[in-house]
């Protein structure tokens, strides 16, 4: 009787803990989107009767409007760095893998890439601006779209590494045997074994790309290569806060990642975790 | 890591030698004729080269130097120690230095602690368990600047959520980003918020790594649920939770977006942290290699931070884990 009390206490509490923190979780989340449905007089004026308005969304939206530009080029980043991190991380990883190496070799790979995560982005910001400007891509989409990839390869390759590491030698002996070259071996065989591996890293890095700040806004000068997130920071100016735009087009930024999370959730548990434990 | 590298290692080692189709050929790499395998490897190679060696090299190479800007370009002159010097006289870069000592360990800490219990509760959660552990991830992956626009509308001291909530209470408000006092105590609670979920799912894959039969085995003894929790999870969720720990400690200490964007530093240099103030003596002070000299400093804090992991992992773990 009082054990079968207990563990109703205990439940009762474990759930309201929950519901605790699940509300925690989705009140700034929710204050953000409200804020976005409101005129700004009425943000900075909390006694104003509520208006409820899309007009901060349209007028982002509407025509010659520099936010459309900046929402294109951060759909452009992150679908090139999706792409080319995909690349150059499965090849990396599958040769790693499936490939006999020197003993030390593998080993400095991974240092490398795991040097890379500790390197705080802002102290290589100059020698990256002097790299792109030498390819004259400062201030271009494509110089973003190669310092992405870079910070996000090291990700990309520990990930894909351990997937393909989980695939039996076996296989890619028998498709050799059955007279498959070493490309194809790769691309029909190892690729399509690897998708789960492929699918978390393609999200995360789409995810860390979307977000990034940092480089875009210290390697772009005009909105013809700025994204998103350089575009929300320029509302929220010290002196000009532009409240309506700013929490509109935060909102914009956030809808996607609600919807990936909801949707895609195995894929983003596996993409932090994995990269967490590995990176 | 070092342990699943030397296995793999060991694999490939007892792998068949070369594929009889690529034996022929004559440019060998490393000891092996040239292949599949190095093509694969190539476009990562240029890629390290050229944005990861060359940018190092520079940083390195800048650090010693007085950079001075040109048209278009820099010109460089060695400075030898110049540089550290001025950093030993900097007091902004030790305020920094100490905000950051103090944003991460706090934060980490509370992210720990608070990580760990939601995971525990998910786990014995039988309602909210599905909602809990799809919502709490969110705020990991949403946008940092979005989540900086999000807390500015609630730390706000004018017409922030927080102030209004506490007038309500009859509370008094707080300028809480441009108060010395409170503006780290707010950062951090914005780190919490951003970065629990994280630590939250390292314990959760953890916790499904314990064996249930612990359990059944030590509440058939009579064991109460702390002493389960203290006796059973917390020691085999150790190192899930030092590895989770440096993960945060990494990230943290890179921390950018939200200082840049809630307090620029500010109120004088109360939020000024190691990136923010990087980022100053490069944009604004425009002084190249005092900037690159700091930034080589905290790279070689992060990499002695990881040797030390490494070294503390092998001492505190190394005995009964040595698959």
């Amino acid at each position: 009787m009082n054990t079968g009390l207990n563990r109703k206490l205990y439940s009762f509490l474990t759930e309201g803990a929950l519901l605790v923190a699940i509300v925690s979780t989705l009140i700034p989340i929710g204050w953000l989107f409200w804020n976005s449905l409101r005129y700004s007089r009425d943000i900075i004026n909390p006694d104003n009767p509520v208006v409820l308005t899309l007009y901060n969304y349209k007028s982002l939206f509407a025509g010659g409007s520099t936010f459309l530009t900046l929402f294109f080029n951060s759909l452009g980043v992150v679908l090139c760095t999706t792409l080319l991190c995909l690349l150059i991380g499965a090849l990396a990883a599958y040769s790693l893998s499936k490939f006999r190496w020197p003993r030390a070799f593998t080993p400095a790979v991974l240092g490398i890439a795991l040097f890379i995560q500790l390197v705080p982005p802002i102290a290589l910001v100059p020698a990256l601006y002097l790299v792109l400007n030498s390819f004259y891509l400062y201030n271009s989409v494509t110089g973003l779209v190669l310092v992405n990839t870079v910070f996000n390869l090291p990700f990309a390759i520990f990930l894909l590494k351990v997937y393909f590491d989980s695939i039996p030698d076996d296989l890619k002996e028998a498709a050799l045997v059955d007279g498959c070259k070493e490309g194809g071996v790769f691309w029909r065989v190892m690729v399509p074994l690897a998708a789960p591996g492929i699918a978390a890293v393609s999200i995360l890095v789409a995810i860390l790309t979307w977000n990034e700040f940092l480089m875009a806004l210290s390697l772009t000068s005009t909105p013809d290569a700025q994204t998103i997130t350089v575009g929300i920071s320029s509302f929220l100016q010290e002196f000009n806060v532009q409240y309506a735009d700013m929490s509109a087009a935060s909102a914009i930024a956030t809808i996607p990642l609600v919807i990936l999370a909801a949707v895609a959730h195995r894929y983003i548990v596996t993409g932090l975790t994995g990269g967490a434990v590995k990176g | 890591m070092s342990d699943e590298l030397r296995t793999s290692g060991t694999n490939s080692a007892a792998r068949e030698p070369y594929p009889s189709h690529v034996k022929g050929r004559r440019l060998r790499i490393l000891g092996r004729p040239l292949g599949f395998e190095h093509w694969a490897l190539l476009p990562l190679f240029l890629f390290l080269l050229l944005f990861v060696l060359y940018p190092t090299v520079e940083l390195i190479r800048a650090a010693f130097s007085t950079v001075t800007t040109t048209e278009g370009g820099f010109s460089w002159k060695f400075s030898g120690l110049d540089n550290f010097y001025t950093m030993l006289g900097d007091e902004v870069f030790r305020a920094a230095l100490l905000n950051t000592i103090i944003f991460v360990v706090g934060g980490v800490a509370l992210q720990l602690v608070l990580g760990t219990l939601l995971a525990v509760l998910v786990e014995r959660s039988r309602i909210l368990s599905g909602l809990a552990r799809n919502v709490l991830v969110w705020p990991a992956i949403i946008t940092p600047v979005a989540i900086s626009v999000t807390w500015w509308l609630i730390l706000n001291s004018e017409f922030g959520l927080l102030n209004r909530l506490l007038e309500a209470v009859d509370l008094p408000r707080q300028a809480w980003l441009a108060s010395t006092f409170w503006v780290l105590p707010a950062l951090i609670l914005v780190d919490v918020w951003h970065w629990t979920p994280v630590v939250f799912l390292l314990v959760l894959a953890g916790l499904a790594n314990i064996d249930q039969t612990l359990y059944q085995a030590a509440r058939v003894d009579g064991a109460s649920e702390w002493r389960v929790f203290r006796s059973i999870t917390l020691p085999l969720l150790a190192p899930t939770l030092v590895v989770a720990a440096l993960v945060r400690t990494v990230l943290g200490f890179k921390v950018f977006d939200e200082i840049f964007l809630l307090t620029k530093g500010g109120p004088g240099t109360a939020s000024e942290v190691v990136s923010s103030y990087v980022r100053k003596v490069f944009f604004e002070q425009v002084n190249l290699g005092y900037g690159a000299f700091l930034g080589l400093v905290i790279i070689s804090v992060m990499l002695l931070l990881f040797a030390a992991f490494f070294g503390l992992r092998s001492v505190v773990f190394g005995g009964g884990r040595t698959s």
